[in-house]
């Protein structure tokens, strides 16, 4: 690494024309720690440059081993990783030079948040006059101007989580590693770190890859998103087309008059049965409670809306409330990584087919991201 | 600062990060008070006895043993290095940054090294108004620095070995302790070794390298002209030998070393 007018530059050498695209290609990794059980099973996508790549599953599907590897901290078992360009096995240190990475376990050193941040700078090689103007201006950027001089471990969990975003700022990078990055943040603070992402992004071309469980988040600041599950990836896409393959069914949630719930008719169950004569596929999701509404299930949600209103008015039932709820990425989310032999699981199953083979096809057509976002 | 080697930056940043208070009083804190009590305690019992020719004051004898013991202080915070960082996460975010394994092992031992000199600096000069006779030559300075560098890198490699090994704390500050113990006391750090040693004791002194690293402080320290009637040349080849034979072990142990503690 040598350093120019405060500023890092690198050897571009060792990349080959893959760079051109993809900030990040993987094709078919896999990893076991013991040889035996595979935490990561077949995975292949690519991230493209400036791009804001979100990592989603439960816990255990294998996000933070995804990342260690993509870090090279931990050398996969099988399959091809391209970081910026360069081979993830023979280039270790030349990816190391042009990556951020911010950790899901803090890490600090046993200094204060001014020291950490110094430290940091002084790690990559920055000089002091440089790493003494960016301390200052991440410590206000990030808040932490009232524990500037308190020792990171005396910090709140939420303080801390700042510190090491705020510490990964203090050089620079072209490949950016969040893992769980804004856990025990305010929603002030989340916020701002999340804008602050998405403009290093946009103005300064940060290709950024992160993990979180906030399917909001994601959705806020992702250009695409994985979903893995159980080692195995279970979609790819932008949240938009996600949305539109997964969230295809839609929830319609209607309140008969509470006059009729009182009455001892039965007066819902006639009224769905009514509604699955006109239409096939209903499905009650949720029962109806005095606060709640019943929420319904369909691809077709016109046909429902029309089917109900015309229950309604032969039923003489009067509607209380009618609501189509639009899809969220959480249900994407639940349907992408369904546990097996639960009712979902049929359609989840075919949905998750369906997505994979667009993420391949993305990943097989060199385009990768790029034709999924179209 | 931003050119240097990747190793000796790593060696400041250790530096930097455990000069705490706390930690002084450990690396340099216990020699010193060793020397302060042991060297006033004991030095109006113990008569000056003659080694290799040489009439030493129980003072003057006690500084040698009392600078090699630094280099196992150092040794010390050279295995903390590693354990804090596994624990702290500091090692996994290191190693992601654009540094190699070596490297930072480098950084460790260099810092454990730089320690282990400044201290016994430091103990010189608190040694030197309690009545120890310090000679300086060329070759005494060689000799000292020489094997206060193979202590500080033999017992920074043994304590890194431990520091890889163990995953628990109660346990790594608990065979960290009784290292201290066994190295300390059962060696020529404080007392001679002679034929009236009991035989097992003497034999673990002549295998403990402190005992080496002391004789090569301690002929550095008395007339050029006493030198090799005080070290015995196989000595150094045997602390050579042990601090190779132990960075090596270390090495390979540490290589393995799972990045964090869970």
């Amino acid at each position: 690494m040598q350093i120019a007018d405060g500023k890092e530059t690198y050897s571009k050498g060792g990349e080959d024309s893959n760079a051109q695209s993809f900030a990040i290609s993987i094709e078919n990794l896999s990893h076991s720690y013991d040889g035996k059980k595979y935490v990561i099973s077949d995975v292949s996508f690519n991230v493209n440059r400036g791009e804001i790549f979100g990592l989603l599953g439960p816990n255990g599907a294998g996000k933070t081993t995804t990342i260690k590897i993509l870090t090279t901290l931990i050398q996969p078992s099988k399959g091809d990783v391209k970081i910026l360009g360069f081979d993830l096995r023979k280039d270790g240190i030349k990816i190391r030079r042009r990556i951020g990475v911010v950790q899901q376990d803090s890490s600090f050193d046993f200094a204060t948040v001014r020291q950490n941040l110094d430290l940091y700078g002084f790690l990559w090689g920055i000089p002091k006059e440089e790493r003494t103007k960016r301390s200052i201006e991440l410590i206000k950027m990030f808040g932490l101007e009232e524990v500037a001089n308190q020792r990171a471990f005396d910090l709140s969990g939420g303080q801390q989580r700042r510190l090491q975003v705020a510490r990964e700022f203090i050089h620079d990078m072209d490949l950016l590693f969040l893992d769980e990055p804004t856990v025990g943040l305010d929603p002030l603070m989340r916020r701002r770190i999340l804008d602050l992402l998405k403009e290093k992004a946009r103005k300064e071309g940060l290709t950024i890859l992160f993990t979180t469980h906030n399917l909001e988040e994601a959705d806020y600041l992702c250009d695409r998103v994985a979903i893995m599950d159980k080692g195995r990836l279970q979609a790819l896409d932008t949240v938009e087309r996600l949305k539109r393959i997964y969230g295809g069914t839609k929830a319609i949630e209607v309140i008969l008059a509470s006059s009729v719930l009182n009455s001892e008719i039965p007066i819902y169950d006639n009224f769905f049965r009514k509604l699955r004569e006109v239409q096939v596929d209903v499905e009650v999701s949720k029962q109806p409670t005095d606060s709640e509404p019943a929420v319904i299930v369909s691809k077709h949600p016109e046909k429902v809306i029309e089917a109900i209103i015309s229950v309604a008015n032969e039923q003489r039932v009067k509607i209380e409330w009618l609501n189509v709820r639009k899809s969220t990425l959480e249900d994407v989310f639940i349907e992408a990584v369904a546990p097996s032999g639960s009712s979902e699981e049929v359609s989840s199953q075919g949905n998750a087919k369906e997505s994979t083979t667009i993420a391949k096809s993305s990943t097989q057509g060199g385009g990768g991201g790029t034709s999924a976002n179209s | 600062m931003s050119s240097l080697p990747n190793s000796v930056r790593l060696a400041w940043r250790n530096l930097r990060v455990n000069t705490d208070p706390a930690s002084l009083v450990v690396i340099l804190g216990l020699p010193a008070m060793y020397l302060v009590f042991m060297g006033t305690m004991y030095v109006s019992i113990i008569p000056p006895f003659s080694i290799g020719g040489f009439e030493f004051s129980y003072a003057s004898y006690l500084i040698g043993g009392i600078l090699a013991f630094e280099s196992v202080m150092a040794g010390t915070m050279g295995g903390s290095m590693l354990w804090a960082d596994r624990r702290f996460g500091m090692f996994s975010q290191i190693l992601s940054l654009p540094f190699t394994r070596t490297q930072y092992l480098g950084g460790v031992i260099l810092a454990t090294v730089a320690a282990s000199l400044a201290g016994s600096v430091a103990l010189v000069a608190i040694a030197i108004p309690m009545g120890s006779s310090i000679h300086v030559s060329p070759v005494g300075l060689v000799s000292v620095i020489g094997s206060l560098i193979l202590g500080g890198i033999f017992f920074c490699s043994l304590m890194l070995f431990v520091a890889a090994k163990v995953d628990s704390n109660n346990a790594y500050n608990s065979i960290q302790i009784v290292i201290i113990f066994i190295v300390s006391f059962v060696s020529d750090a404080y007392y001679p070794i002679n034929l009236r040693t009991p035989l097992p004791l003497r034999i673990i002194s002549y295998l403990n390298p402190l005992t080496y690293v002391a004789d090569g402080v301690r002929a550095g320290l008395v007339p050029s002209s006493n030198f090799f009637a005080i070290l015995n040349p196989i000595e150094t080849l045997v602390l050579l030998v042990e601090t190779i034979v132990m960075f090596l072990v270390a090495y390979r142990t540490y290589a393995n070393v799972k990045i964090n503690i869970t």
